[in-house]
């Protein structure tokens, strides 16, 4: 099954409650005690889960405490599937390579230079955590989030009259940021997952010991770059296969010539078991 | 090997992390993390849509009409 039937069904799987957005309400069900391993606003109105990073933000501002139901559920994805979520499950990951695909201007070798992935280290300490403990705000949804902005803030605002007369300055500022992200989405793939997201960056921390990995055979790789021609996160292939930055969608592995066969994908448990 | 042995290490320190959140009290009230999970994804949040004008600098440092009536 291709990875966009996978994107697909979990899109469906997380956003199952499409007629809340006539109201402009969240769902407030048992499910949203889970926490889905995606960029997906839990304020969205179709959203039947919980989102992580929103969650450790709100936990650590108003509990001032570890969130570590939300760090479990995240070391427990990560410890098996390593940032696989990314690729398959992410619904703004989706939506990035969706815009992309149709982008007059888009480019397969564009991207900024190395240093610009710190930007998603800065997103993490200081916007996800330093911030919130110190009690001032749920920093990165409030001032970066696009994906809070599309899915939950424009439907919510279109839907209530009372909260669109309450839209100020923070608002503004999230739409042209959110505007920005989508120039710069149309141009480079997955840009939001390369620079931005301090999520892809929690679930990269397990690519290097998680139970599925992209495996290179060394011994049958010439090094001819193909993979790296696919890779969605312009990423140097084959070297940086797994690495932190790795989404692990596994479009580098069709990509290696079959006369080579260097690349496959899979859960490692099966070679030891 | 080795590496199934970190794995399942941190599985297990995740199921005592997802417990932890389900059954610990974190204060009097009863509260349990999970209820926090559940509040923070079924109320609209005013971060994610973009409506939290706090002034985190008022928060940092305090308002000048505080220090004038102190």
């Amino acid at each position: 099954m291709s990875r966009r039937i996978y994107q697909l069904i979990f899109f469906i799987i997380q956003n199952p409650f499409i007629s809340n957005f006539m109201t402009g309400r969240p769902y407030n069900g048992p499910t949203k005690s889970f926490c889905a391993p995606g960029l997906h606003c839990y304020s969205c109105p179709s959203m039947a889960f919980g989102c992580p990073l929103g969650t450790i933000q709100y936990v650590i501002k108003y509990a001032a405490m570890i969130p570590y139901y939300t760090l479990g559920t995240l070391s427990a994805i990560g410890a098996v599937f390593g940032s696989a979520s990314c690729g398959y499950v992410c619904p703004f990951g989706l939506f990035q390579e969706l815009l992309h695909s149709i982008s007059p201007w888009k480019s397969d070798t564009a991207k900024l230079p190395q240093p610009f992935r710190y930007i998603k280290w800065g997103n993490l300490i200081l916007l996800v955590i330093i911030v919130p403990a110190f009690g001032l705000a749920q920093g990165f949804c409030a001032w970066i989030c696009p994906s809070g902005l599309i899915m939950a803030g424009l439907p919510i605002i279109a839907a209530n009259e009372g909260i669109r007369a309450s839209v100020g300055i923070t608002f503004y500022w999230k739409l042209f940021l959110t505007t920005v992200f989508i120039i710069f989405i149309m141009r480079e793939k997955r840009f939001f997952c390369r620079y931005i997201c301090p999520l892809g960056l929690i679930l990269g921390f397990f690519n290097k010991i998680s139970l599925y990995q992209i495996k290179l055979d060394k011994n049958k790789c010439v090094t001819c770059r193909a993979c790296q021609k696919s890779c969605p996160m312009g990423l140097k292939l084959p070297e940086e296969i797994n690495s932190i930055d790795c989404i692990k969608c596994g479009e580098c592995v069709p990509s290696c010539p079959s006369k080579f066969g260097a690349l496959s994908k899979g859960f490692e448990i099966k070679k030891i078991l | 090997m080795k590496k199934i042995v970190i794995v399942s290490i941190i599985l297990i320190i995740s199921l005592i992390f997802l417990i932890k959140g389900w059954v610990h009290e974190i204060d009097e009230d009863g509260t349990k993390e999970i209820d926090l999970v559940n509040a923070a994804g079924k109320n609209v949040c005013m971060s994610c849509i973009g409506l939290a004008d706090e002034n985190i600098f008022e928060k940092l440092f305090g308002t000048s009409e505080k220090k004038d009536n102190e």
